[in-house]
């Protein structure tokens, strides 16, 4: 028996091998719980750069200037129907080329078609104004100065005659949506998309506080 | 030359045993001295990757934290973004109705009716006290449209008049 001691030496490192990789690597998933980790870790390492990029963009942001660019936007592009604005901007524009408004009609949706699934569009503020007859070059003007009118108008018809000229327009419109932080998701570029935008709204006008009213009588005040 | 081995059979086999003892015992001694090396540099690996996701995960959560704190400037370039977007969205549809009226305006003729519809078909009637006026006229609006169309033309004796659809602006 004791011929055989020296045997002890390689089948106890044997066994010790054997047993340390079975607890090192074998027990419980060991292993595949380290990758797992390693996966993790890898993936909060992206998530770290992503969130330190939003955090330089976050404390680079001048609160107060993007409050007055977001001020601006809303000018031209309001969060609530402004019909009244609308209105105002019309007979305005009507008041400087002399031309008179013989009537408005307001809608605050438009019938998209007219099948079962028709209903008013939320998004839209239309109104349709009749001005009294004037020469085609009093209403190329009303529409230049519709077009350079802060909140944003679209002329989506006109009809001129020598008796008189139907305009149907909208006003620019577009509600809140409901937007939270979400400090997962990087921050949209907005420094230069925000001032190409700015630049474009540069040369457009807030609607004078007091309108210019007609001299005649008999303006038609909106039926509505 | 041969060797002539003296020892005892027993002797001989003792020999060849210790032999194979010695070389077992520097096997196995090499073989646990590398797997030793090679097992503290796995567990080491092992305990700085440990603390190292402990470290990550501290960092991350650190972030959001100053990111969370940052929730009202968040907020507000998402709205930016969101009312730009609306601007602009109105700006490209809304087309430009004041140019496409001054584009009528010339002295060759003198438009009487107009009807314009965004992104449609455009009518301009126009009169005047020669046809060729109206002709001139016709072909200063092909350089402005691609499709100058005719629909009527009359003559009542003292004034051409002419009524036009135009599409394709230019």
């Amino acid at each position: 028996m004791k011929k055989w001691i020296w045997v002890g030496f390689p089948l106890g490192t044997i066994a010790f091998v054997l047993y340390s990789l079975m607890f090192l690597f074998g027990g419980e998933g060991r292993a595949a719980k380290f990758m797992e980790d390693q996966k993790k870790v890898k993936d909060e390492q992206v998530k770290i750069a992503v969130l330190k990029d939003k955090m330089a963009v976050l404390e680079s942001i001048d609160a107060k200037k993007t409050e007055e660019d977001l001020t601006a936007m809303l000018s031209a592009v309001p969060a609530s129907k402004e019909i009244w604005t609308l209105i105002r901007q019309l007979k305005q524009a009507g008041a400087v080329l002399g031309m008179n408004v013989l009537s408005f009609e307001g809608m605050a949706g438009v019938i998209g078609e007219a099948s079962e699934s028709a209903q008013a569009d939320p998004n839209v503020v239309k109104v349709t104004v009749e001005y009294s007859s004037g020469d085609f070059s009093q209403v190329a003007g009303i529409l230049g100065i519709l077009e350079k009118y802060k909140p944003l108008v679209k002329i989506v018809k006109v009809d001129y005659d020598k008796s008189k000229a139907e305009l149907v327009v909208n006003g620019a419109y577009a509600n809140w949506v409901k937007i939270a932080a979400d400090p997962d998701s990087p921050l949209p570029p907005i420094s230069q998309e925000t001032e190409t935008v700015k630049g474009q709204l540069a040369d457009l006008e807030e609607l004078p506080t007091e309108v210019i009213e007609s001299t005649e009588s008999g303006v038609a005040v909106n039926p509505f | 030359m041969t060797e002539i081995n003296l020892l005892a059979k027993e002797d001989l086999t003792n020999v060849n045993l210790e032999k194979i003892k010695t070389k077992v015992r520097m096997i196995t001694t090499i073989f646990l001295v590398a797997y030793l090396v090679i097992m503290s540099g796995v567990l080491g690996w092992w305990w700085y990757s440990s603390n190292n996701q402990k470290k990550v995960s501290e960092e991350l959560r650190s972030l959001y934290w100053q990111v969370a704190g940052k929730s009202k400037e968040d907020t507000l370039v998402r709205k930016l973004d969101k009312r730009r977007q609306d601007v602009t969205g109105f700006l490209k549809g809304r087309g430009n109705a004041s140019d496409s009226a001054l584009g009528m305006i010339n002295s060759e003729a003198v438009v009487d009716g107009w009807n314009y519809t965004l992104g449609g078909l455009t009518v301009v009637s126009v009169k005047s006290a020669d046809q060729w006026s109206i002709s001139r006229y016709a072909e200063n609006l092909s350089q402005l449209y691609s499709q100058v169309r005719f629909d009527t033309i009359e003559y009542d004796g003292a004034t051409w008049s002419a009524e036009l659809s135009l599409g394709g602006k230019k």
